[in-house]
């Protein structure tokens, strides 16, 4: 079955350790923002690994709260004092082509999270870059400590239903 | 430029490490170490075990063994400033930067050392030790000559045998001082590679040491090692400069 | 004039020197390392200088992050010295805590090494001004960072004086980024075409220009 390509006024999320968090100067138990390392790929990752908002049924906030869970249902190793960024697909695609980049948001499920989105094409080492989408495109962040405690797998089926025209890759 | 010249106790003294260190005549047992470790645990956390390999071949069959022996315990507080060493024959008791005066120093030896007598076989102490390794961090620009005599009145003597500038240099030497019993080994030396940038930094380490009449009473021998503060301290002016005490603001 | 005690040879026997400095072999001999190891044995290594037995087998996560934080609390104490007063070092180890908690640690990521931390700590009092906040790499370096609105300072810090910096400004409503690789003595005149810098460390940046 072919990859969907995720509609640019989607949103993706990506977990954010502790330590890519940006922190205030004074308190370093305050966090400001997101640090371009959180969209580093390690060594051996061919994709940046994301979860889909939009998959999930709800109100923003509820897509977010079953975004979160289900990452935390997964294999992912989520910490309590780690973080979640939030980015428009769009705005990353752009920020990304500006600076050279034709990048691909897919939606490629896996067994321990069927929101799974691969940004393919994603530079390994571009931190003028990372540090953009950390500034603006991919800032809005959530604490995980802020999200209700829980963990719940993402449903099989996406509750966005591409339209007759389609997206898929 | 100020006109004023620091004066101790210095803003900010060079002082990289303070050590008291006390030595008996015996090797205390090994079990006893380890006692005294323990009770250290509270006040410093962290321990190590300070070992030496020993590597033995028999020339005859081509076996080689080699036995690790127990040289004593480094005990350091939680942020790592504050250090006790027990080894068989005494015990030192250490402090980094930041130097929070002579006092809380000579306390945590003083503790240390009834420590030791609380657990260890009783033996005579056969040297008292006071070390201060102390730092002067020079600010140079980029590549630079200096002068080691505009900051230190205690350094080497070269012959003229060259126009180049010395590369390095280690100077030592040990002298009795005119506080009877007492004597100091001073060392200086460029350490290498400086530990700040655009930096030249050069150790001046004093160690004042007694190895014969040492008071055997507790209160004497606490007397004794505070009468030779001043004269330490004297030891380490008389090795600098103005300009050095410039650096200590 | 430097007055030398000599110790005259006992009856008998002859003239003993002992180990002292006519026993080390020449720097042609290409053994200036040996001397120099020679010399140091006259002086007592200082108490923070001694190495506990290196333990075998690998250790557990939780023990890596605590001896590295041991050691970079050790490291603070000899190379910055006097020129961290006790705020200062309460303040970095209060960042390197959290930092390097258990709890919080990415075990995906190489714990940070020594060689990165000594690399931010002359950085960091190179430049004096303000302090940064601190993040780690996956790669094992520490990365200190600069933060006031919108604009953004980050800078990696690799081994050797190494560092990779990312300067992202806002400049009347338009965005602008830098970046580069240099090391710290050029750090301040790589940065000072840049404002934020100019108003973070000010020193170092002025110095660069003068």
């Amino acid at each position: 079955m072919p990859s969907i390509k995720l509609p640019p006024n989607h949103h993706i999320v990506r977990n954010v350790p502790w330590g890519k968090l940006r922190k205030d100067e004074n308190d370093p138990e305050k966090v400001i923002g997101v640090l371009g390392e959180a969209f580093k790929l390690r060594p051996g990752e061919e994709a940046l690994s994301t979860t889909w908002l939009e998959y999930f049924a709800g109100i923003r906030q509820e897509q977010i709260i079953s975004a979160i869970h289900a990452m935390r249902a997964s294999k992912l190793e989520i910490k309590t004092k780690s973080g979640f960024a939030m980015g428009n697909v769009g705005n990353i695609a752009g920020v990304a082509s500006a600076n050279t980049y034709s990048i691909r948001v897919l939606h490629e499920p896996e067994d321990d999270n069927k929101a799974h989105v691969a940004v393919r094409r994603w530079p390994p080492d571009d931190m003028v870059l990372f540090e953009l989408l950390a500034a603006e495109a991919w800032s809005d962040l959530v604490l995980n400590k802020d999200i209700p405690l829980g963990a719940k797998p993402a449903p099989d089926q996406s509750a966005w239903k591409p339209s007759a025209g389609g997206t898929s890759n | 430029m100020s006109a004023l010249i620091p004066k101790p106790p210095y803003p900010k003294p060079p002082i990289t490490e303070g050590v008291i260190h006390l030595a008996v005549a015996d090797s205390a047992p090994q079990e006893q170490l380890e006692k005294l470790a323990k009770r250290f645990i509270q006040e410093y956390p962290q321990e190590e075990v300070l070992a030496a390999m020993q590597f033995m071949i028999d020339t005859t069959g081509g076996a080689a063994t080699a036995t690790q022996q127990l040289e004593g315990y480094r005990l350091k507080s939680a942020d790592q400033a504050d250090i006790v060493l027990v080894f068989p024959d005494g015990v030192a008791t250490a402090r980094l930067a930041p130097y929070l005066g002579w006092e809380y120093l000579r306390d945590r030896g003083r503790s240390a050392w009834s420590e030791w007598r609380r657990t260890v076989t009783f033996s005579a102490l056969r040297r008292v030790g006071i070390r201060y390794i102390n730092r002067i961090d020079v600010p140079i620009k980029q590549a630079e000559i200096i002068d080691i005599d505009t900051y230190l009145r205690f350094g080497p003597r070269v012959p003229d045998f060259s126009k180049h500038p010395l590369g390095g240099y280690l100077v030592q030497v040990t002298r009795p001082t005119d506080l009877e019993h007492w004597s100091a080994s001073i060392t200086t030396q460029i350490a290498v590679p400086p530990p700040l940038v655009n930096h030249v930094s050069i150790i001046l380490d004093i160690d004042v040491f007694r190895i014969e009449q040492i008071p055997g009473r507790e209160a004497d021998l606490w007397d004794c090692i505070e009468a030779v503060r001043p004269m330490k301290n004297a030891i380490f002016e008389s090795c600098i400069t103005d300009e050095a005490r410039k650096l200590f603001e | 004039m430097t007055m030398l005690k000599t110790t005259a040879p006992r009856r008998g026997r002859s003239y003993d020197p002992g180990p002292f400095i006519g026993a080390l072999p020449l720097p042609t001999d290409h053994w200036v390392e040996r001397r120099r190891t020679a010399t140091r044995a006259l002086i007592n290594p200082a108490p923070s200088a001694l190495h506990p037995v290196q333990r075998g087998g690998s250790l557990s996560l939780t023990e890596r992050l605590f001896n590295a934080l041991a050691d970079f609390k050790m490291k603070t104490a000899t190379l910055a010295a006097a020129h961290f007063d006790l705020e200062d070092r309460a303040r970095l180890f209060k960042q390197l805590d959290s930092l390097l908690d258990a709890e919080s640690w990415d075990s995906g990521d190489v714990v940070t090494t020594e060689a990165s931390f000594t690399t931010l700590l002359r950085m960091v009092l190179f430049l004096r001004g303000r302090r940064p906040a601190l993040g780690v790499t996956g790669s094992g370096n520490f990365i200190a960072t600069w933060t006031e609105n919108d604009d953004r300072l980050t800078i990696e810090c690799k081994r050797e004086d190494r560092l990779r910096w990312v300067l992202v400004q806002n400049l009347d409503g338009q965005r602008e980024t830098a970046a580069g690789e240099t090391t710290i003595p050029r750090l301040p005149e790589v940065l000072s075409p840049y404002d934020p810098p100019r108003r973070w460390f000010p020193y170092a940046v002025d110095q660069a220009s003068a």
